[in-house]
């Protein structure tokens, strides 16, 4: 995995500290070694493939090299020959064969192990890797992170699961600043309600009715309350305005 | 007379509410993008008459993508539909060269709009 270090934040003073470059060092090693459930199931799978081929090669390679099969390879040769042809037999020439059949099943198995550990490789960074941005950028959107977002890479099965809890985040951030902004303008009929319930004018009115107020209104607070619980996508909730930050409407349109 | 529209907006929820509003109204929706620079791209291919456009997208938000639409066609008809505050975003949609502002809790508003073009 690629590791991304902020250093354009470091200054030269922060670089040269010891103690920074030996807890970023430790962070990277972490990192390195840390592995998911996915991955150790993924290294099992693998570590099988090879554990099996290289049992059967090296079962293949002990067998042919060993004088017992020799000595029954040339017994069976021996037995179909007859007369000057038997005499003139040399075995050294089928050694030679069972030799270079031993180096070739050698280099199917390194073959093999060369193409599990790229399959592997490409598995994880395909599959594997995108799996983890997705998990972590999911669990900090259902944290109320909505300005969190999975990283896109490929348009394949993956990337499409990204897209959906994407477009999940920017569903519940509409959801919420509709109830803002409903709640926003509720907050100021409210208020003007009460206080024509707290002049003179309204002194009929009973103390029930007035308490009703108050609490629809205490209602309407906590609603609003739950919204800011959010931290939400270039949004920022000012005396009752939705407004966004200038780094995206204002300076990246060039307003 | 029905109008062919171009829906932007990042959420697919606010996508299909402002498309019903609009089919309802007998207009027809063209395309429907989730950011600025698919806004950009379909309305180069799509040639609708009219765009929706939200503010706040990833990639490329409402603001960036209506002037390149307006840089590439200066006859575009934009009208910006979101969730930030009209009175203090107004201003910013007019400079840009949008012909109107709706705020999406009064999306029907944007009805009154297209009638009035």
């Amino acid at each position: 995995m690629k590791i991304r270090r902020d250093k354009k934040n470091w200054s030269g003073e922060e670089r040269r500290n010891p103690a920074r470059i030996k807890s970023s060092r430790i962070a990277y090693i972490n990192k390195l070694f840390s592995i998911s459930n996915l991955r150790k199931r993924l290294l099992i799978y693998f570590g099988l493939v090879v554990f099996v081929t290289f049992s059967i090669g090296i079962q293949f390679m002990v067998e042919v090299g060993s004088g017992y099969f020799q000595k029954q390879l040339f017994g069976s040769i021996m037995s179909q020959l007859h007369g000057d042809t038997k005499d003139s037999f040399d075995s050294s020439k089928i050694k030679t064969v069972l030799k270079k059949l031993q180096c070739r099943m050698l280099l199917v198995m390194l073959i093999v192990l060369i193409c599990v550990i790229a399959t592997m490789f490409v598995f994880i960074r395909n599959i594997v890797e995108p799996l983890d941005l997705i998990g972590k950028a999911a669990q900090k959107i259902s944290d109320g992170r909505l300005d969190e977002s999975v990283p896109i890479r490929n348009h394949d099965e993956i990337g499409k699961i990204g897209e959906l809890i994407n477009d999940l985040a920017a569903n519940l951030q509409e959801v919420l600043l509709h109830v803002w902004n409903q709640t926003a303008a509720d907050i100021a009929i409210l208020d003007d309600v009460y206080n024509e319930l707290n002049t003179g004018l309204c002194e009929e009115i009973s103390p029930e009715i007035k308490g009703q107020v108050k609490s629809v209104r205490q209602d309407i607070d906590n609603m609003q309350n739950m919204v800011k619980a959010f931290d939400l996508y270039n949004i920022r909730l000012n005396n009752g305005k939705v407004l966004a930050h200038a780094t995206h409407a204002g300076e990246e349109s060039g307003l | 007379m029905g109008k062919n529209i171009l829906v932007v907006d990042d959420s697919s929820m606010m996508r299909n509410m402002i498309s019903g509003i609009l089919s309802k109204a007998g207009h027809t929706i063209v395309g429907s993008a989730k950011n600025g620079i698919e806004g950009l791209a379909m309305y180069k291919t799509l040639k609708p008459e009219l765009v929706t456009m939200d503010i706040t997208m990833r990639e490329m938000d409402g603001f960036t993508a209506a002037k390149k639409i307006l840089e590439h066609d200066d006859a575009a008809r934009i009208i910006f539909l979101s969730n930030l505050d009209k009175d203090f975003y107004k201003k910013d949609a007019v400079r840009v060269g949008a012909i109107g502002y709706v705020s999406k809790h009064d999306a029907n508003m944007i009805l009154d709009i297209i009638d009035s073009i």
